[in-house]
């Protein structure tokens, strides 16, 4: 393996992680929003 | 401007562990890691276990005289969460830590700092976990499930839970987005994704489900937390909101989680059966769509929870067919590895016993299952005893049976020694027959009506309970020989080669390494044929 397949790996590993982690957030946010509107406050 | 080389001249440090209590704080090796949240989820498992201990002593007869009803439903409470998040859960994140590297062939995880943050960050969970029971008014009591109003009543130990289920919730999403970005980026040249072995592939489906679903529970325990102290209403009817809407939420979350304590455990099975088979898997791509398609069912089934808290027919119709069409891509999976035996050379080694258990007695509990998911039928089985004993049975020997079969499997391969197979055997056999004799009567006096988590019954259910309490010190006693053969073969024994298993010939990366494998597994990538 060359440094530019290093750097391009562990460029996909933190982008990858990155975009998981937004997955994560927004189901967490989503299910609060959804019990918000089905709410009635 | 690219340079080409080699090899990276900052991995030349770390070959080597440290010593002491650094080599475990600060660990970021793959394998350290494995190894203490498998050796975590053992004392989980005993923690756990010493709680159903008191909970079948208190059952062993009808009446009250061991402990105090609150007490007794403390027990129930956090049996279940110390088992579901302590044991199960840490136990397959070991197992995905020690194998994924060795099976995809790459030097580490991708991510090993956040592997050893998401490790570290158990203990501290679970010490606060299990620090209730120190608060005043004890530990929480309504049941794993958490359910509003009753855990809103909760006296000091409910801030400590929320934060604690959080805390567990982080740890397994950080597991999981390991997984994922190490299976997707790190495999050696030439292994495709269906090339990957099943183990690497029901644990890729399960981190989706767990990035999925981990959140969800997060959000329905936070939203208890500002019900309790900040006085919003999510599901408090007196201000607009909706108990019910906690449950659907909750098993939204609740129901994959059952597939995230089990698919896992359909590879290990997936990757034993063939190598004491001395065949190759049957089926195997198919297998890959089975675990795929379970995963998809899983987020459309959770109403089957609920089915008596009132719903509309349509809907009580679609969870229940949804529920039941489950039992399809599972029939093809226990169809494809009872093939991959037929005519097979079997021999039966611990791992193989352990499997083959695991695929009679995981079915029992399927079999149930879709006893359960039908309506009519569920109105008179649900908060019986039937339910207590269907879950157990895909938990205990399913996904239990599962790990125990995979730690015999490459325990050779972790330590280099091989263990006392004799007393592994043993181990077996006294867990097989006493599992058996602990949850097989719960489906009788479930039928019979008897109600879960009660601390005293009618007089008519005490033979049973009697029979199932037996059974329970049987196989909480027999745990102690796993204990001891996994202690003894760390230790030393003889040595034992790289394929471990002789004449089985297993394949698979894992078996290419000397047993034990290289402190760093794959420092150039294996070349995939």
């Amino acid at each position: 393996m060359n440094v530019t397949d290093a750097v391009r790996i562990k460029r996909r590993i933190r982008n990858g992680a990155l975009r998981l982690m937004t997955l994560a957030l927004a189901f967490y946010l989503a299910f609060i929003a959804i019990a918000v509107l089905r709410s009635r406050h | 401007m690219a340079q080409a080389t080699d090899t990276l001249p900052h991995d030349d440090h770390h070959d080597q562990p440290d010593t002491g209590i650094k080599r475990w704080l600060f660990a970021t090796n793959h394998k350290d890691i494995g190894t203490m949240y498998l050796v975590f989820s053992l004392i989980m498992f005993f923690v756990g276990g010493a709680m159903a201990m008191v909970i079948r002593a208190e059952l062993f007869k009808p009446g009250l005289q061991l402990v105090d009803p609150m007490f007794f439903n403390q027990m129930t409470t956090l049996h279940a969460l110390v088992m579901i998040f302590g044991a199960v859960m840490p136990a397959f994140v070991g197992l995905a830590n020690w194998m994924i590297p060795l099976q995809i062939g790459a030097p580490d995880m991708a991510l090993p700092r956040m592997n050893n943050f998401s490790f570290w960050i158990l203990p501290f969970a679970f010490t606060l976990l299990l620090s209730t029971l120190l608060v005043p008014g004890g530990a929480p009591a309504g049941g794993w499930t958490l359910y509003p109003p009753l855990v809103l009543q909760g006296g000091d130990y409910f801030p400590m839970v929320i934060f604690a289920i959080h805390l567990m919730g982080i740890s397994s999403i950080m597991g999981a987005i390991n997984v994922i970005v190490t299976i997707m980026n790190m495999r050696a040249p030439g292994m495709d994704l269906l090339r990957m072995p099943l183990f690497c592939w029901s644990w890729l489906i399960t981190a989706y489900l767990l990035i999925a679903v981990m959140p969800v529970l997060a959000g329905a325990v936070t939203m208890l937390l500002t019900d309790h102290f900040f006085k919003t209403s999510f599901f408090n009817a007196a201000g607009g909101g909706d108990p019910v809407m906690f449950e659907h939420i909750f098993w939204f979350f609740g129901h994959p989680e059952v597939y995230i304590m089990i698919l896992p455990a359909f590879g290990i099975i997936s990757e034993i059966l063939p190598t004491f088979s001395r065949k190759p898997l049957f089926g195997a791509v198919s297998m890959v769509y089975a675990t795929a398609s379970i995963a998809f069912l899983s987020f459309i089934v959770w109403g089957h929870h609920m089915f008596v808290d009132g719903m509309p027919l349509a809907a009580q119709m679609f969870f229940m067919m949804s529920t039941m069409l489950i039992a399809v891509p599972t029939g093809v999976k226990v169809f494809n590895w009872t093939a991959t035996m037929w005519r097979g050379s079997l021999s039966f080694e611990p791992p193989m016993l352990f499997a083959i258990a695991f695929l009679f007695m995981f079915s029992i509990g399927g079999f149930s299952g879709v006893m359960l998911a039908l309506v009519p039928a569920d109105f008179q089985y649900q908060n019986t005893y039937f339910v207590v004993a269907h879950f157990h049975y895909v938990l205990v020997p399913g996904a239990i049976f599962a790990i125990m079969a995979a730690v015999y499997y490459w325990l050779p391969k972790w330590t280099g020694h091989m263990y006392n197979l004799t007393l592994a055997k043993t181990h077996f056999w006294l867990s097989t027959i006493f599992v058996n004799v602990l949850f097989f009567p719960q489906h009788f006096l479930g039928l019979a009506g008897m109600p879960r988590r009660v601390p005293d019954y009618a007089v008519q259910f005490s033979d049973w309970n009697m029979v199932s309490s037996i059974g329970a010190f049987g196989f909480g006693l027999s745990q102690v020989l796993f204990a001891i053969v996994v202690i003894q073969c760390i230790r030393g024994g003889q040595k034992a080669s790289s394929v471990v298993w002789g004449d089985a010939l297993p394949t698979g990366l894992e078996w290419t390494l000397s047993s034990p494998p290289p402190y760093h597994s794959f420092i150039t990538a294996p070349e995939i044929k």
